[in-house]
């Protein structure tokens, strides 16, 4: 399996708007207002709204899914460390590259500036 | 809603937000019954576009399911906790119309940096066969 394993992960974008943040609320069942009200997020030390981390880190798994569905039956083990809130309207994108020839990888997602919210491993078993 | 909830967790004790103090290391907190629907692809998919997956559900799914099981059971908490990592084993993906157990536990609580930080662990299983889909650890710093 080693050798159809992609060296990068299939990048994938999404433009967080407060569609997708009302839509994930729904599916999650967390109404938090940080994530609904303005005013609230600026009551707890936020500038704005700010997204669920899961919406970010759900675009890395629908980046691991298309990069190696076709490839392997999920058994992995995904780490990751939540770096800095994604804020309504930014732009998030996954990034992930193979460390060596192994199974394991180092995972991202960037915002539109390039800062790293979320920041992990990956590691595919065979 | 989309993903069915059929069944419920515990209450934090005498029904105040939980605090570091309240949790038991080692303990189970409670778990939840639920089942993803059609209903739930539609959403998921107006979120991350439509992929074919011939049927079955998306990986992201089990993410989903356990921050939706430690949102109604570790309730009610209090504000200003923070989700500082997260660990997935993904075994298999769970399976469209079947119900899955989703249990949460808490595995460890401990100071650092000055912080109090609780770990919890939740588990995805099929409520029939008991098969595990999915096993994480949530680090959560704890406000209180």
């Amino acid at each position: 399996m080693d050798a159809q394993l992609p060296n990068k992960l299939v990048k994938l974008q999404l433009a967080v708007g407060q569609d997708q943040i009302n839509t994930f609320a729904a599916l999650a069942g967390d109404y938090n207002p940080i994530h609904i009200d303005a005013e609230a997020a600026r009551q707890s030390g936020m500038s704005n709204i700010i997204a669920h981390g899961s919406i970010a880190l759900n675009l890395l798994w629908e980046s691991i899914e298309q990069s190696i569905r076709t490839t392997a039956s999920p058994s992995l083990n995904l780490e990751v460390r939540f770096r800095a809130p994604v804020y309504v309207d930014e732009i998030v994108e996954t990034g992930g590259r193979r460390v060596g020839n192994g199974h394991d990888y180092e995972v991202w997602v960037s915002n539109q500036e390039g800062s790293r919210v979320i920041e992990g491993t990956l590691t595919i078993e065979s | 809603m989309s993903v069915t909830r059929t069944d419920s967790g515990a209450a934090a004790p005498n029904g105040e937000p939980w605090t570091f103090e309240k949790f038991e290391v080692g303990a189970l907190i409670g778990s939840s019954l639920q089942r993803v629907d059609d209903e739930f692809i539609e959403s998921w998919d107006s979120i991350y576009g439509v992929t074919d997956r011939n049927g079955s559900l998306p990986y992201g799914v089990a993410q989903l399911l356990t921050m939706k099981a430690y949102a109604e059971v570790v309730q009610p908490r209090p504000p200003g906790n923070i989700h500082a990592t997260q660990k997935c084993r993904l075994n298999s993906v769970p399976v469209l119309g079947r119900e899955m157990k989703v249990s949460v536990s808490c595995t460890a609580k401990y100071i650092r940096r000055n912080r109090k930080v609780v770990d919890f662990g939740v588990e995805i299983s099929d409520a029939e066969s008991g098969q595990l889909y999915a096993a994480s650890t949530l680090e959560i710093c704890w406000a209180v």
